[in-house]
Parts: structure tokens; sequence; C-alpha cells
């Protein structure tokens, strides 16, 4: 292991063993403290009222204890990110070193000779994710409307149930799906269908109906983070206040009026806050993906073609790419981006959020 | 001479009788002031008005309530239609998630005038009615949230103002504010009485002896008495009336 960080990451880890010990110090004058003598003896001889102020102690005593547990499952996460974030850095170290910036438009990809260029996994990746953040973000919203305001009781309560179990059905369940469905209906009707109509004028969408591409891939992580977004929205429409409801009513505005000037703009932030997380999710999700995509590290030039992304690719090679390091260092180093992305997706849309909310989420519903 | 009637007015919750045999007249350019304890039916009363109650499930009504001598609880009404005549301000502020020039241009964008010039002269006589406009003229486009509670109460009146209603219903609307925030509304009705028919629902019988040309005492879903505030104040001709406002409970 001779990466060159580990002495740091060492060194991080021995800070926070003295760290850690200074406070096991600290606790042992704390507890000798309040236990000089024994517990009964001192009961005899303070009497009877003193009995509730050693109570009292050993309360403060155990809310100090408490206050540690807290403060050490805070640093865990801390602690947790930075190592994470460390390995990745320098196991991708020596691919960042060789390619730099290339690495991001070269679209070579060559294990054997050891070159290496992310552009056609990059790529890739953004085709799935836009394309199912395209078709789940309205019917999310739409769904999330309905449910709050337009379905009865009982619909709601079913259509809701249904949609937290959707959630919770494991992506290679998804994948399998879209083999199994999307891709015969993508080959045989879609596709040839988008080719005939849209692909007449955009050689956008004239592609070859292969069924597996980035539009199967986009369409069934799509299906995958519609529950996501649907829910978060769902529950910020609900809460949304019934005064301001009735405000708007109160000045002659009809139902659909309120829904989409009046409860629409007091949840965007929740919108905002599940879109990103969708987009997390979609950026991230492998085994659906991996299962419909295509896998081939081309950039694809039409909706139908195929294509491979980021998390798919280290899901196939990344056990014999280990061998290698400099393998290993442009996989993790495609990784890494991904987190990057995120991230900047995230601050991005937090900066959106007070923007759009004139710099207040005063009173608004939903976390960013 | 009457804005609104309402005669032998009866509403439900379910089965039960939240307001029974009401029968009263609603004057223009005046103020009526609701008084009575809590749970007496007065701010039910004042929702039936412009039928906010509507949205509560399993209300229904007998009897009716006429404004300009049209049914408003028949067909030959809408209920967005009467909405848009009889305006209302609630108890808690209640801005929407906009700037405070959109929060009062929003009922009158909803009836489709797109004009920025028109708007913004209605959203300037508005704010200037509801006494708001030299403290906000700078910063119309910053949140409503932004403004403090007393401000929000009355660019919440502006906003009820802007689509120029007939009758403005008041459901406590100084309740939940200071006390100089308190005075600053009660002189804002004092100067829209003189354009509107205005009814408000008040815990606070000061309140009402201020505000109002008349009052109306609800007790337990019945109207008990209704006249002129001085008369009311000083010379009521019910028992329970004088029992309420010598603060005998309630």
């Amino acid at each position: 292991m001779g990466f060159p960080g580990l002495r740091v990451l060492m060194a991080g880890f021995s800070a926070s063993g003295q760290f850690l010990k200074g406070v096991r110090v600290k606790s042992e004058e704390m507890v000798s403290g309040v236990e000089s003598g024994e517990p009964e003896k001192l009961l005899q001889r303070r009497g009877p009222l003193d009995k509730r102020a050693i109570g009292k102690e050993s309360s403060i005593q155990s809310d100090r204890f408490f206050g540690w547990g807290l403060k050490g499952g805070g640093l865990f996460i801390l602690a947790l990110f930075s190592v994470v974030l460390l390995v990745c850095v320098v196991t991708a170290w020596p691919s960042i070193r060789k390619f730099g910036f290339s690495f991001l438009w070269s679209q070579a990809w060559n294990p054997s000779r050891g070159i290496f260029g992310g552009l056609a996994y990059l790529v890739g990746t953004f085709w799935v994710t836009g394309i199912a953040l395209l078709i789940s973000i309205p019917v999310a919203i739409f769904s999330a409307l309905f449910l709050s305001d337009y379905a009865p009781k009982w619909m709601s309560g079913i259509v809701s149930t249904l949609m937290e179990m959707l959630a919770g059905i494991p992506s290679i369940v998804f994948g399998a799906f879209g083999i199994t469905f999307m891709v015969p209906l993508l080959r045989d009707h879609l596709e040839p269908f988008l080719a005939n109509t849209l692909g007449k004028r955009w050689d956008f969408f004239n592609g070859d109906a292969l069924g597996y591409g980035v539009l199967a891939a986009g369409i069934v992580v799509g299906f995958m983070i519609v529950p996501l977004v649907a829910t978060v929205t769902r529950d910020s429409l609900l809460m949304v206040p019934q005064e301001m409801v009735e405000a708007s009513y109160a000045l002659g505005a009809t139902k659909a009026e309120t829904l989409f000037f009046v409860k629409l703009k007091a949840v965007i932030p929740g919108i905002v806050g599940s879109v990103i997380l969708g987009f997390g999710r979609a950026v991230g999700e492998t085994m659906a993906v991996l299962l419909l995509v295509g896998n081939q590290a081309s950039i694809p030039q039409t909706i139908q073609d195929v294509g491979y992304t980021i998390s798919s690719l280290l899901a196939n090679t990344f056990t014999y790419a280990v061998i290698d390091p400099l393998y290993a260092a442009a996989e993790v180093e495609l990784g890494l981006i991904l987190l990057l992305i995120t991230l900047v997706v995230n601050t991005l849309g937090r900066e959106l959020l007070m923007r759009l909310m004139g710099g207040r989420l005063a009173g608004s519903v939903g976390g960013g | 001479m009457a804005r609104m009637s309402v005669a032998s007015f009866y509403a439900y919750y379910g089965e039960n009788a939240a307001l029974r045999d009401i029968s009263l007249e609603i004057p223009d350019r005046q103020v009526l002031a609701l008084i009575g304890p809590s749970g007496c039916g007065k701010t039910t009363f004042l929702r039936s008005l412009n039928r906010m109650n509507d949205f509560v499930k399993e209300f229904s009504i007998e009897g009716q309530v006429t404004l300009d001598g049209v049914d408003i609880y028949s067909s030959e009404m809408h209920p967005v239609m009467l909405r848009r005549r009889v305006g209302m301000v609630f108890q808690k502020p209640n801005p929407f998630h906009k700037s405070i020039f959109e929060n009062v241009a929003y009922g009158l964008r909803i009836q489709g005038i797109r004009s920025r010039s028109i708007l913004s002269d209605m959203v300037e006589k508005s704010l200037r009615a509801a006494a708001l406009w030299d403290e906000v003229k700078e910063r119309l486009d910053s949140s409503a949230f932004s403004l403090s509670g007393g401000q929000q109460q009355r660019l919440c009146i502006a906003r009820a103002l802007a689509v120029e209603p007939e009758v403005i219903l008041l459901d406590e609307p100084a309740s939940a504010l200071d006390p100089i925030s308190t005075s600053r509304i009660e002189e804002l009705i004092q100067d829209l009485k003189t354009q509107y028919a205005i009814v408000i629902v008040t815990h606070n019988m000061q309140q009402a002896a201020r505000v109002s040309d008349q009052t109306a005492f609800f007790l337990s879903g019945e109207l008990v008495e209704m006249g002129e505030t001085s008369r009311i104040f000083t010379n009521p001709s019910d028992v329970r009336t004088e029992d309420y406002i010598t603060g005998r409970f309630g």
C-alpha cells in the first residue's frame, strides 16, 4: 500500500485517538468525583431529603454522558465522510496526475495500454439521468397534486401505499421488468414510432430500434424515482396551511387557480429538494441501468442509442480493475466526479431556492 | 339600506345545529360587529356569508342569505363570483409565498388582468387604502414574509380590497396583533366603512364598541339581539346581553 496520502490518513487517525483518550480521561475524573463513597452510606448519612439530591447528581452526570454519546455520533459521520473522500482521492490520484483535465474530454479507454478518458461514461450518465428526470418530474408532480387535492380519501390511501411499496422495490427487479417489458415495447413500437415521426425532422430521434439503450434505462430509472419525488411533493402539499388556501378562495380563485398559483408556489422548496434527491438517485442508479443501457462505451448520438454509465461501468469491471492501480484509479476518479457533480447540484439547488424564495425560506413548506 | 340580508338561517355540522334561526340585515357603509362567547357560532355565521364553509365536510344550511336580493346559495350566484364581491380577512395574517406586490395583485391576476400599469395602479391604491403604502413602497418586490405581523395583516386587507369587493368580512382581524397594530387596523376600518359594508367578528368588547355602528350578540348558535352599538352597550334589551357585556360570563 504505497499511497502517498496514507500517512496523512494514519496521522488523522492517531490525532482522533488522542482526542478520544482525552475525553476518556475527563470522563473518568467525572465518575470518580461523583461516586466518592458508597452510595448507601451516603444515603444514611444525609437523610431522606438528600436522596433527591443524589438522584439529581446522577441525572446531571448521565446528561453529560448522553451529550458525549451524541457528539460521538456526529463525529463518526464527519470521520466517515472524510475517510471515504480521502480513500477515493488517494486511490484516484495516479489517474488524476497522469491525465489531468483531459480525462474529462477524452473518450479513449484502453486498460491494456493504460490510457483512460471518461467522456463516454460521463455523457452516458447524463443521458440516462436527464431522460429519467424529464419523465419523472411531471408525472410525480401531477400524481402528488392528484393525491393531495383531487383523489377521494380511499383512493389516495391505496395509491399512496402502492407508491411507497414501489419505492421499496429492489432496483434489480426494475431492471428485470425493463428487460422483459420495456425493451420489447421500445424495440417493436415506441422507438420505430419516434424514428418515423420526430425522427423525420430531427436526427436526434432517428436511431436504430434496439430496445436496449439510454432511453430504456432512462425510462426505467425515471419510474424508479417517481415515488420519491411524488411522496415528498405530496407531503409538502398536505402541509400547506389551510389558511393560505382559504385566502386564495376568499379572493374568488377557483380550485385549479389555488392549486397552481398558491399551493404549488408554496411547495417549491419541497419539489426542488425532492428533485435533487431524485437526481442523486438517478445518477448513482446501478443495477437497473446495467441491465438496460447496453454497456457500450460510445457517446449516444440519438435517443435510441446504447451507452454506458459510470455506475454500471464500475459494477461491471471494478473487481478486475482493482488489480491494476492505474485502471482502478481511473474508475475511482469517475466515481469522484459523480460525487462532485452531486455536491454541485445540491449547492446549486439551494442557491436556486434562495433566489426563488426571495432570500427567505420562512414559512415555506418542505426542505431543500 | 341593507346590502346583505339573512332570513331564518340554520347551519349544521353533520347533525349538530351551529346556528339556529338567524335573521338580520347587513347595512351598507356601516360596521356590524358580531360578539359572543367562543363557540357561539359567530365565525360560522361570518363564513356562511361568503360560502367559505363549503370546504367543511358535512356542513349544510337551511334558510336564505341574499346579496343585493340574490340568494347566494342558489345557482344564480357561483361561489367564485360571490367571493369576489364579498371579501374576507382572516384571524391570522395569511399572505402568500409571493412578493408584497404579487400578494395584492393575485386577486386581479386571477380575474385575467394582465396590464402591468393597471396592476400597479390597483396595487398602490389598495396598499394606500390599507395604510401600508408608505411602509412598503420601497420594497414591493420583497417577500411578504419579511413584513411584521401587523403589516402582514394590513397586506391581507389590501389584498382583499384590491378585487374591489362590496362587503368585507373580518374574522377577529386584530386578535393576533399588538396594541399599536390593533389601533391602526381599527382606524383603517373606520376609513373603509365609507365605501364598504363591513362585518367584523371580535372577542374584544371595547373594540366592538369603538369600531362598530351595529352590534349583534350571538349565544349558543342563536342571535340574542342586534341593534345600534351605543344602545346594545348602554341599554341592552335582553338580560343575557347585559350579562355578557358586563363580563358576568364568556
